[in-house]
């Protein structure tokens, strides 16, 4: 077992390369570099005032000569210097990243306890009334735009009614108690949980639907078992076990909608930050998020297949 | 009056069963008609409209919902109504064009995958995980800076981040089949490899493949509204939908209809197109039967 997790795990080095490399090029290559910036700014400007300038942060030099620069220093765990914070990219991100982790987090497991249960209960009562009202909201709930929803949510709550504040980060508050963070987290959370809590009820139904007539539950019934304990022991257990392979699927998704909820309500995280860097043309930056991005939608790939030789004594790892 | 059934039962071809099919799918015919209506409303709305989409006005600058604006002037006086019908013409057109680049990428990638085998569907596959496990939207934010945010560069880089789901359907279809009689029965007549694949084994992926290319077009619509009102999609003064979203939230207290008004149309639209693909899954599967 430890084997595999060892190898599964030097599996995912050459993805999280690969996507820096072309993360790397693309910024690289795209128009207007910071030296590009000084040079509009500044016509007047020598040509060997910007040779100079080229050569002192190795401008010069060709791509993958630069890149290799780039990830010799991050190996040693330098990840380089903000150009907009003035501060080494290393003591802003750790705040960033756990206000997104919070974020995401809070709204994955907000997801799974609404769409679990809607999901086995609407699979119990298929065609009921219930059933075909909780269809129809996962329908709304797909094809809602993250950043409108936002926006919506803004109108309502805190234009409105004036219950929330429309934006801005708990910390930035003199009390953080319990309340305080409510009041500014529940907002965003709910944004961001709307698209996977809408899917993944409709996974769920379908996955239940799937092993309640299977052979194992119709003995269950058959041998006299509480149906609650049917459901629950013996359906469910197997309806969950694709849930994993889909919330690792869903990660990436997450990440993008995080971007647009932390922009739409200035939560300071990774998302808000990947923003500002790209606008801004910080590099080092921008790098630093990506190789964040990348590290965390491989551990979660690996968390699930190990999570899944546990749970599925069918899958036999090799 | 039995013979008549069977033998009206016997001409019918399989897209008039699928149109019998969908007209049942009460849901899905609406959001058909909807989403016609939609469609028709920017591109032939333009033609009726008083107002001048370029001309800005401060003296007319947000105007509530009124009889001469019916959906209101945002903060540059521009009339609302008519924005929104040209900025419906280009995020339509934004996501049909998407929706058609994918499947053609989808749909090379996924059959050379799947007819081929092999270390080719080996590299293939890996390489849509990897477009798979990259978050696409702040990649879509670099790349928004190549091409300077005209409407052919947004198609061109939505349409890479797109077609993964599609590749993978039809690889997957293609693999089911390609071991099938009919298949092998082509190989045997010395049918070449092209030949195979687009006549015998792609019409069998149709059905996954439009419905899989529906909700591409709703991803795409979506992206395409994400990235612009991030302010890197398509630049102004073309409008789309997720663009005028952008100025919304700072008139929110004053304007609520600039953040409502192009926000509903987005939704609408978006919600007819998830359900027109909810009712083509089951319209195009022959399984589904009949029952009159």
């Amino acid at each position: 077992m430890s084997q595999y997790i060892l190898r599964r795990f030097l599996q995912m080095i050459p993805t999280v390369l690969l996507i820096t490399v072309a993360v790397f090029w693309m910024l690289k290559l795209a128009p207007g570099d910071p030296l590009d910036l000084l040079l509009a700014g500044n016509p007047d400007i020598s040509p060997e005032h910007v040779e100079h300038i080229k050569k002192l942060y190795g401008y010069d030099r060709p791509i993958y000569e630069q890149y290799g620069r780039w990830l010799w220093q991050v190996v040693q765990g330098n990840l380089g210097y903000s150009r907009i914070y003035h501060r080494p990219v290393l003591s802003i991100i750790p705040d960033r990243l756990l206000n997104t982790l919070i974020l995401t987090g809070s709204s994955l497991v907000l997801s799974l306890l609404v769409a679990i249960p809607i999901g086995v209960y609407t699979a119990l009562r298929q065609y009921s009334i219930l059933d075909y009202f909780f269809s129809f909201v996962s329908f709304f709930g797909i094809a809602m735009p993250v950043f409108w929803f936002g926006l919506i949510l803004i109108l309502l709550l805190s234009v409105q009614l004036k219950l929330l504040p429309p934006g801005g980060h708990y910390s930035l508050e003199q009390d953080a108690g319990l309340f305080t963070v409510l009041r500014y987290s529940i907002m965003p959370v709910i944004v961001l949980s709307l698209f996977s809590m809408a899917s993944w009820m409709r996974y769920m139904r379908s996955g239940m639907l799937e092993v309640i007539h299977e052979d194992y539950v119709r003995t269950a019934r058959a041998k006299g078992l509480a149906e609650g304990r049917v459901v629950v022991r013996h359906a469910l257990k197997n309806a969950l076990i694709p849930m994993v392979t889909l919330i690792a699927l869903s990660i990436p998704g997450l990440i993008s909608g995080a971007v647009l909820t932390e922009t739409i309500f200035s939560w300071p995280g990774m998302g808000r930050l990947i923003y500002d860097s790209l606008i801004n043309n910080d590099f080092n930056i921008a790098m630093a998020v990506f190789l964040i991005f990348a590290f965390l939608v491989a551990l979660f790939n690996l968390a699930a297949d190990i999570l899944y030789a546990f749970i599925d004594p069918r899958v036999v790892y090799t | 009056m039995a013979s008549e059934l069977i033998r009206e039962q016997q001409t019918r071809t399989y897209w008039q069963d699928v149109w019998q099919r969908l007209r049942r799918h009460r849901v899905a015919l609406v959001a058909l008609i909807v989403f016609g209506l939609i469609i028709l409303y920017s591109s032939a709305g333009p033609v009726f409209s008083a107002h001048s989409i370029s001309k800005t006005d401060l003296r007319s600058r947000l105007i509530a919902p009124s009889s001469e604006h019916y959906f209101g002037t945002d903060e540059l006086g521009r009339d609302i109504a008519l924005r929104i019908m040209v900025g419906g013409r280009v995020s339509l057109f934004v996501g049909f064009s998407v929706a058609l680049v994918s499947l053609v990428i989808g749909v090379l990638i996924g059959s050379t995958s799947g007819y081929f085998g092999g270390n080719l569907d080996s590299v293939l596959m890996r390489f849509t995980d990897i477009m798979l496990s990259i978050p696409s939207l702040p990649l879509l934010l670099i790349l928004s800076r190549y091409g300077g945010g005209s409407v052919f560069s947004i198609i061109l880089i939505l349409s890479a981040f797109s077609w993964m789901g599609l590749a993978r359907i039809v690889r997957g279809t293609i693999l089911s089949i390609k071991q099938r009689d009919f298949v092998e029965a082509a190989h045997m007549t010395g049918a070449r490899n092209s030949r195979i694949v687009f006549r015998h084994i792609l019409p069998s992926t149709l059905a996954p493949v439009i419905v899989n290319a529906t909700l591409t077009l709703g991803f795409a619509i979506i992206a395409e509204s994400s990235l612009s009102y991030l302010g890197l999609g398509v630049q102004p003064p073309t409008p789309t939908w997720g663009q005028m979203l952008i100025g919304a939230q700072q008139f929110m207290e004053t304007a609520p209809w600039l953040a409502l008004i192009p926000g509903v149309f987005l939704f609408v639209t978006l919600l007819c197109i998830n359900f027109l693909g909810d009712g083509l899954r089951d319209a195009l599967d022959p399984k589904m039967t009949l029952q009159n």
